[in-house]
């Protein structure tokens, strides 16, 4: 049995969307993260970007078939600005929120409810400067 | 289909329509609030998921046009530098606001006479001060006493909020430079209170509190109300009010939530729509005695809006800040709210904090400001700024101006085919000095705090939260389209008490003052019941 893929993107689209998005946020050894064009990221930004696909259809197909490099990505980005932005914000937003991604940065791998967070107490001595000077409103008679 | 009559009816569950709703139940009068939209879920806010800075750009975008959610209208700001937000749905734009605080000034409520720009307001500070303590304690305030910017005698219910790492460091900054700066008046609880959990500095006030610490109006004023017998109807959006041979208000058309038209009979009828939503409405209420749309006999509806202008100065720093842990706002400086004379503008505004950023905006914002690289460079640039970055936002005030005004737009309209809004907005001379003169102060203050990259913008393009002054009050029926109590000159038992009465801005967030005005409109109508439409 084959699952239906969550999104409309072609074979070719998803091959190409791979190639831009590992170019936006490449894989590190240094800080041990994922590319975005790893293959769960990757699912994440072709499922949440299913609504943009006539959107950047015109502009995938420039790229259809390709190996980039970093200058073929900026040219990219250069012809298409527009799909370009949106590719962008669509990869971030998937690629931070990444499991992976957020423990090589130190972030809880967890939604920010229901545990929040903890703040430092306040140093209101602070505003002795403030409290000698006295008051600043404009008096209304 | 006709329903039967009631005493009052209320158009829209916000800010001010909560507080008025609340306020008139202790008439024990029969009192219905239509609200377009429905009540929010907490429990599926966008904190609960870690896509949590995702939904911001989708289903909780600030923009109605974004979110193009069905209880939501379009509006069109092609012709505006500033586009509106607003939240359509019981607590209104409490849902998402930031719950920043402060009350205008004493000097607002009087700025023709110190000034000698626009109008003065037919009600002052002092008159306000009782009704502000009333919304405060419904509301759920924290904050410090003793701030010098105002008069003796605010006295938050709970502690501030924490300022954090980012409120200490621009303390400290505003105090180098010999600066006012105070702790923020928050609409938000920082202990239990009246029902409400603590906050737990989740940092997403303008997505929504799933924790339900912040005051918003679904949470505030309309539980009690609804005890008290009001009755809200959601979904139900009004096309228009109706009036008599009289000319006065005989009910609403509005569609309900299966999209059915119906018709409302009510005995007086309360505007509480927001400075968009209401001119909007009152210009598709047209009639043979009101052909250029009701109570608008001055000419006025729809004009002078006012926005406050923002400006926004963003500073990256070498050590570790918040983040986006604790509430957005932190601390604010009034030092240049009153007016100096040799600054070149007249009137002024507020700086407040805006803590800092989640993951996803860091790397956008560093991404916008060529910080942070499309390609290898891009993990030790994004580590550069994670934490790294708080800012400050400038609230400039914002005078009314005829020309900039919402009309009915010829093309465009909502789902069920009623004309949306359309907005003509441009910025004066005194706001672009006044944003010029933020952003130079605003510098100042971030290189103090040791910032080794600032970044400024003004005005910020999707900053139109503050809507004021499209059916402004006043005593001349000429000049204003409200009297001194938010009764329409023209329509008399028609009331307004969003934020469209405000003759003037100010420079500080207006829901404190909004909210205060309404409850302060609906006390009046109390005192004077037997004779109200005299
Ligand atoms: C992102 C954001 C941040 C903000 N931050 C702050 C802050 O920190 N401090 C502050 O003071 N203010 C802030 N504000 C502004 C604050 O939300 C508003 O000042 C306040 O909500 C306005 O109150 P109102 O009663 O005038 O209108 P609203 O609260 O906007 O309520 C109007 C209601 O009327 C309903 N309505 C409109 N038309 C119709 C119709 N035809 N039929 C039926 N119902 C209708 C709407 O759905 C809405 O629920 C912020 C706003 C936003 C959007
Ligand atoms: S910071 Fe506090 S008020 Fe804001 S969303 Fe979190 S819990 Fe709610």
């Amino acid at each position: 049995m084959t699952t239906q893929p969550s999104h409309p993107f072609s074979t070719a689209e998803q091959k190409a969307m791979a190639a831009i998005v590992g170019q936006i946020i490449p894989a590190s050894d240094e800080f041990a993260q994922p590319g975005a064009d790893d293959p769960e990221i990757l699912n994440d930004i072709l499922t949440s970007g299913a609504a943009l696909q006539g959107r950047l259809a015109t502009a995938l197909a420039t790229l259809v078939g390709k190996t980039l490099d970093a200058s073929q990505a900026a040219d990219f980005r250069q012809s298409f600005p527009c799909a370009a932005e949106l590719i962008q914000t669509l990869t971030v937003q998937c690629y931070y929120r990444d499991a992976r991604v957020m423990l090589a940065l130190n972030i809880d791998v967890r939604p920010p409810f229901p545990r929040g967070y903890v703040q430092e107490p306040n140093d209101f001595s602070l505003l002795e400067p403030v409290r000698r000077r006295g008051e600043i409103y404009r008096k209304v008679l | 289909m006709t329903q039967d009559p009631v005493d009052v009816l209320i158009i829209g569950a916000g800010a001010s329509g909560a507080a008025v709703a609340w306020s008139l139940a202790d008439t024990r009068m029969r009192i219905l609030c239509l609200e377009q939209g429905g009540t929010p879920d907490q429990n599926t806010f966008p904190t609960t998921g870690r896509d949590w800075e995702a939904r911001r750009a989708g289903d909780f975008a600030l923009s109605p046009n974004q979110r193009c959610l069905p209880e939501d209208y379009p509006i069109n700001d092609d012709a505006s530098p500033i586009k509106v937000t607003n939240f359509n749905g019981v607590g209104g734009g409490t849902v998402l606001y930031a719950a920043h605080f402060p009350r205008l000034h004493p000097s607002d409520f009087r700025v023709h006479t110190l000034d000698g720009v626009a109008d003065d307001w037919p009600v002052d500070y002092q008159t306000l001060e009782p009704f502000f303590a009333e919304n405060d304690r419904m509301m759920g305030v924290s904050g410090l006493a003793g701030d010098p910017a105002y008069p003796a005698g605010k006295s938050p219910a709970m502690p501030a909020a924490p300022m954090g790492r980012s409120g200490r460091k621009l303390g400290k900054a505003f105090n180098a430079c010999g600066w006012h700066w105070w702790p923020c008046d928050l609409a938000i609880a920082t202990e239990d209170y009246d029902g409400r959990a603590k906050c737990i500095n989740l940092g997403a006030c303008i997505s929504g509190c799933a924790q339900g610490a912040k005051g918003s109006v679904d949470l505030t004023y309309w539980p009690d109300a609804l005890r008290k017998g009001v009755e809200l109807r959601t979904h139900c959006r009004v096309r228009e009010v109706t009036i008599d041979d009289q000319g006065m208000a005989t009910g609403v058309v509005y569609f309900d939530e299966n999209g059915a038209e119906q018709f409302q009979a009510a005995h007086v009828v309360v505007m509480a729509t927001n400075g968009i939503g209401t001119p909007r409405l009152l210009l598709n209420s047209t009639s043979k005695q009101f052909p250029d749309g009701l109570a608008n006999s001055s000419g006025l509806v729809g004009k002078n809006l006012m926005f406050h202008p923002y400006a926004s100065i963003q500073g990256v720093f070498d050590d570790a800040l918040d983040g986006h842990n604790g509430p957005h706002k932190s601390i604010l400086s009034q030092q240049f709210y009153e007016t100096d004379p040799t600054r070149g503008f007249v009137r002024g505004y507020t700086f407040e904090t805006s803590r800092g950023l989640g993951p996803v905006a860091t790397a956008l914002t560093g991404m916008n400001w060529g910080l942070v690289p499309w390609g290898v460079g891009h993990h030790a640039d994004f580590r550069g700024l994670q934490d790294r970055v708080t800012s400050l936002y400038a609230i400039c005030e914002d005078l009314p101006e005829e020309h900039n005004r919402v009309t009915l737009d010829p093309v465009l309209t909502d789902s069920d085919g009623i004309p949306a809004p359309h907005i003509d907005y441009t910025l004066s001379e005194n706001s672009k000095q006044m944003l010029a003169h933020a952003i130079a102060r605003g510098t100042e203050v971030m290189e103090a705090a040791g910032a080794k990259h600032v970044e400024t913008a003004a005005p910020i393009e999707l900053a139109g939260w503050h809507l004021l002054g499209t059916a402004r009050m006043g005593m001349d029926p000429a000049r204003s389209v409200v009297n001194e109590w938010g009764r329409a000159h023209d329509v008399r038992n028609l009331f307004i008490v969003d934020g469209s009465i405000f003759v003037t801005s100010g420079g500080a967030n207006p829901t404190s003052t909004l909210q205060a005005l309404a409850l302060y409109i609906a006390d009046q109508m109390k005192q004077r019941l037997a004779n109200l439409f005299d």
